[in-house]
């Protein structure tokens, strides 16, 4: 179970795109990462928060989030994202 | 006999210190190991001899080291006087670090993960019964995990309009990854 559950509408999100080349657990890393920035809507004030991905763990994240976007269930693309139409 | 005993202590030693040191296994703790396989020795003794068997890890795990790499150390702290590792104990050493190196280095390495993803769904809200929905809303939920153990989760709700920036995002990342040739 999580410490700390929060919840809210998502306003932004930035990234860092980097490689770790080492720590002091490990001299030699040299493992890349992403991390997401993301700045939440609460209810008396927004906030940030950032979460540290694996390649692999962006990779399928980035493909599944593409995969609702073109879900016919879910956005009317005309409407909404009308430069998006014919992608 | 009593040699095979020392050897199988050892082993037993090591792999506590597998256990407590990288895989969290809170169990096996110094005094657990002390009453299970070190009773022969002094307390103090014992004390000291795991702190310095557990440097000696510490050292293999920190610089990654390969067979080679580990024996060419180990029969190095051999010469010294006074060290843990005596000439009959490194292969003993050299065997758990065979069968050990790589959890350990996966295991540190994913300390070097402050905020870390453990695991992550995507849900579609379209209907629901107590609130209007205008359009659909995609809830993200996010569990990390911190290098002190912390856990959180994070559930963000993304409408259309803060969808497309996250699809912009990803496709600037993922340019930016293929630049690196990744």
């Amino acid at each position: 179970m999580s410490d700390n559950i929060i919840t809210g509408k998502l306003i932004n999100m930035g990234w860092t795109l980097g490689m770790t080349t080492s720590s002091n657990h490990c001299r030699s890393v040299n493992k890349p990462f992403v991390i997401l920035t993301l700045t939440i809507d609460q209810d008396d004030y927004p906030i940030r928060k950032t979460v540290e991905l694996e390649l692999e763990q962006f990779l399928q994240l980035s493909k599944q989030l593409k995969n609702a976007h073109n879900s016919e269930f879910l956005y009317d693309k005309i409407k909404i994202f009308p430069l998006l139409a014919n992608k | 006999m009593d040699d095979i005993g020392e050897e199988k202590k050892l082993q037993g030693l090591l792999n506590g210190i597998f256990k407590r040191d990288y895989q969290g296994q809170e169990e096996y703790n110094d005094d657990f190991l002390y009453e299970q396989l070190y009773q022969n020795l002094d307390r103090k003794e014992f004390d000291d001899f795991i702190r310095k068997l557990r440097g000696i890890v510490n050292s293999m795990a920190n610089t990654n080291m390969d067979q080679d790499q580990a024996e060419t150390f180990l029969k190095a702290q051999a010469k010294k006087r006074g060290g843990v590792i005596t000439s009959d104990r490194v292969e003993v050493v050299l065997k758990f670090w065979r069968n050990h190196k790589e959890k350990i280095h996966s295991q540190i390495i994913s300390r070097t993960n402050w905020n870390g993803l453990t695991k992550w769904k995507l849900d579609i809200n379209s209907y629901s019964s107590t609130k209007i929905i205008n359009q659909p809303v995609a809830v993200l939920q996010f569990d990390t995990k911190s290098d002190n153990n912390q856990k959180e989760t994070l559930r963000v709700e993304i409408d259309g309009k803060a969808m497309h920036n996250v699809l912009e995002q990803l496709d600037n990342i993922e340019d930016q990854l293929q630049k690196l040739g990744n």
